[in-house]
């Protein structure tokens, strides 16, 4: 692997990486670019504690009861001020939509389980279980037989 | 649910105009085979009128496979739920399924054999394809964790 390094005054400063697929180090990458330029978390409440979730712990943002919500490691759930289209750009590539109303960390998801009613549940470390879409279903397919 | 509700409508207005189209080519069908050679003004109608109803509910209810929210075997049970009531009232209405127990229970034994195996298959095929994105799933957070 290449390192380069162009330095240009006059250009939009950035960091491209080019992989065969995606690894530790290129996740590595992304979070020290989002660190930098401090958009690596977002704030989560829950009654009176006010939190600044990094993304790497939160597991899954969902919406329950019509509040966007975010479940981090040990389960805890927080309020998100911002809405799930707004996240969806500012989170970083290893989060996946999993349906209309969530979006997963790949890296915080145990396993898919297929359910006997035809559907199919993505199951979090912290125990937290999320119906997957058929929608997003195939998406999630064909994003891995990419790599 | 209005927004189903107005695609179930759209759905069914396309589907309804083959139901009497479909009664045409089956009529034609027993005529040829002289098992059919004379109907009554009423017994068009009522074939005409229950077809294009069955053929709306038909097309209609394919709306039920665009909520997300269903998983496909509550869908597909919810689907075959209303064909199978449809269609029963429609062969009976037209008097293409004799009135008795025993005509009932062989067209809702072969009804009900076919969902099953339409629901084994489904079942089966969401397992397996789970199971390979399980893998895909381990083999991408290995190559991360390394």
């Amino acid at each position: 692997m290449k390192y380069k390094l162009i330095i240009d005054k006059d250009a939009q400063e950035e960091i491209t990486a080019i992989v065969h697929a995606p690894s530790a180090l290129t996740r590595q990458i992304e979070d020290l670019v989002r660190g930098f330029s401090g958009a690596d978390s977002i704030m989560g409440y829950r009654e009176d504690e006010m939190k600044k979730l990094s993304f790497q712990e939160i597991e899954c943002i969902t919406v329950i009861d019509r509040k966007v919500i975010a479940i981090d490691e040990a389960g805890n759930q927080y309020r998100i001020q911002e809405r799930l289209r707004e996240l969806e750009e500012i989170l970083p590539s290893y989060f996946i939509r999993i349906n209309k109303s969530a979006i997963a960390n790949e890296n915080g998801i145990l396993r898919f389980d297929a359910v006997f009613s035809g559907g199919v549940d993505a199951v979090f470390r912290c125990g937290y279980r999320e119906y997957v879409s058929r929608r997003c279903f195939a998406q999630i397919r064909r994003r891995y037989e990419r790599v | 649910m209005k927004k189903y509700a107005l695609e179930f409508v759209r759905r069914g207005l396309i589907a309804c105009g083959l139901g009497p189209i479909i009664l045409a080519i089956l009529y034609l069908i027993l005529q040829r085979h002289a098992a059919l050679e004379m109907l009554s003004v009423n017994q068009v109608c009522v074939g005409i009128f229950s077809l294009a109803a069955l053929a709306f509910i038909a097309g209609g209810m394919n709306v039920v496979y665009q909520i997300e929210r269903l998983p496909l075997m509550v869908a597909i049970l919810l689907h075959g739920g209303v064909l199978y009531i449809s269609y029963l009232g429609t062969y009976l209405l037209n008097g293409w399924l004799e009135q008795g127990t025993r005509p009932m229970l062989v067209f809702s034994g072969i009804f009900v054999i076919g969902y099953l195996v339409i629901w084994a298959v489904i079942y089966f095929i969401t397992k397996r394809n789970t199971e390979k994105l399980n893998k895909m799933l381990q083999e991408k957070q290995q190559a991360c964790d390394k």
